[in-house]
């Protein structure tokens, strides 16, 4: 009989703590503002003395990447169901060196950094879009030792000590690092999605999607916001530097990645509203 | 039966000892001398290239070795430098690329000091920087065992990206482009 009693008081109890920690968010919610507004940094790759990436036809990678951004922070200003506030890194032809561009997003307080770029590479061949987001710090450890098969006497490496020369790497993007890789692989997605619809004139843009990665970017570092750099296109390749110089081709990464901003920040809001 | 004289006893002694010591150094040589004793020779390196899919691809190349590993490192990067021989592959270090330096400190990390003309035209993509630093880095890691991370100097000075994206101010230890 006791028993029954004790286990009676136990769900009681454990029934009041329950609606205690229901109640909180409540009490908050009503506090916080309807819409949550949120700042986009958009830099665009480059500029000033620094063109970038060169094409063949001599589209400079510094002007490509500024166009592209400025449509997108066109597009963002436009929306009226969200609330966007877009920061640009630089709107015009100016060298800005990459810690002013990492200082200036954390001043501004951004939300999401999104930088812009086109790539290159010494394989004419290689085309197409990728979209990165910054390495864990120690993942660099796993870059590979190489495999040396006839090293002249049998030697092992050291290990490196991993922990200490790269944890510290990047501790702000590391803070950020599943934020970050959900919005690359939406962004990845969304850009996908847009640049295979047919053409004005029915033909296809030919396109590939070459996924995810993870680097070291320099101008991530530090970045204390989920932050994810987009590589539009190759302008090594010709097809590639054709497309990019296409108003068409910009609108449609555009379009890719304000949906993957929309669906980010969607998702995250609604999160907010269950954490709080 | 002939007596041997005292002068060619020693003399045969002498020379069994003579033998004995070759063969035995032959046979059983010195971990202290494999490593230490090292040779200016003629020498195969595996020189990393970028090939047709933007993969790094390995091109082998006879160079002439000299009396220490520094040295070997900076005859390697310069070949590195003058780009493949073999068709279908292309260089990623530019060929303007001088190197001025090399050393190596005591956790074996090998500083490559280039010249400020590494930067000069400098023009690429991320891409194009992942292939530089990693035919650079591998192609050190490659051909030199004793060398466990490489680090890219310009001018003396640290370095912190090459072409504006990847951070290189740190040590690198290769990687093969995926
Ligand atoms: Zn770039």
């Amino acid at each position: 009989m006791g028993k029954i009693t004790v286990s009676c008081l136990l769900m009681v109890a454990a029934a009041l703590l329950a609606q205690d920690t229901i109640k909180k968010p409540e009490i908050q919610n009503a506090v916080l503002p309807p819409v949550k507004i949120f700042k986009i940094v958009i830099d665009p790759g480059h500029g000033g003395r620094d063109g970038g990436a060169v094409g063949s036809q001599g589209t400079k990678e510094k002007d490509a990447v500024l166009e592209v951004a400025n449509l997108l922070a066109k597009s963002l200003a436009d929306e009226t169901e969200e609330r966007f506030k877009v920061i640009l890194t630089r709107a015009e032809d100016r060298f800005i060196p990459l810690e002013d561009r990492i200082s200036f997003a954390n001043q501004a307080g951004g939300d999401v950094f999104i930088s812009i770029h086109a790539n290159s590479s010494e394989s004419k061949k290689d085309y197409g879009f990728e979209i990165y987001y910054n390495s864990l710090a120690t993942d660099d450890s796993s870059f590979g030792v190489v495999k040396r098969e006839n090293a002249g006497f049998k030697e092992k490496k050291e290990a490196q000590n991993v922990d200490s020369m790269f944890v510290l790497w990047d501790l702000a993007q590391n803070e950020f690092q599943k934020e970050s890789m959900d919005l690359a692989d939406k962004v990845q997605a969304a850009v996908e999605e847009a640049v295979k619809k047919p053409r004005a004139n029915g033909k296809m843009f030919y396109m590939r999607n070459r996924g995810v990665k993870q680097a070291a970017f320099a101008v991530l570092r530090g970045v204390r916001m989920p932050a994810v750099l987009i590589e539009t296109s190759y302008l090594s390749n010709e097809e590639d530097e054709n497309n990019l110089k296409k108003l068409e081709f910009k609108e449609r990464l555009v379009e890719g990645i304000l949906t993957a901003i929309k669906s980010y920040t969607k998702k995250n809001s609604n999160l907010q509203e269950v954490s709080k | 039966m002939k007596r041997i004289s005292k002068p060619a006893l020693v003399v045969l002694i002498a020379a069994f000892i003579l033998a004995g010591y070759i063969v035995v150094k032959l046979l059983f040589p010195s971990p202290a001398e494999l490593t230490f004793n090292y040779a200016a020779r003629q020498k195969t390196v595996k020189l990393y290239f970028v090939n047709q899919d933007g993969k790094l691809q390995i091109e082998k190349r006879e160079i002439q070795g000299s009396t220490n590993v520094s040295d070997d490192v900076m005859i390697c990067v310069t070949e590195l430098a003058k780009g493949p021989k073999e068709k279908n592959l292309y260089g990623a270090l530019p060929k303007y690329a001088l190197l001025r330096e090399v050393y190596i400190d005591d956790n074996r990390c090998a500083y490559l000091d280039f010249s400020k003309n590494i930067l000069t035209d400098a023009k690429g993509g991320t891409t194009a920087e992942k292939q530089l630093v990693f035919s650079l880095v591998n192609t050190v890691l490659e051909n030199f065992g004793q060398i466990t991370s490489v680090r890219i100097l310009m001018e003396g000075e640290e370095l912190k990206t090459l072409y504006g994206h990847l951070d290189v101010n740190r040590p690198l230890w290769g990687r093969t482009l995926e």
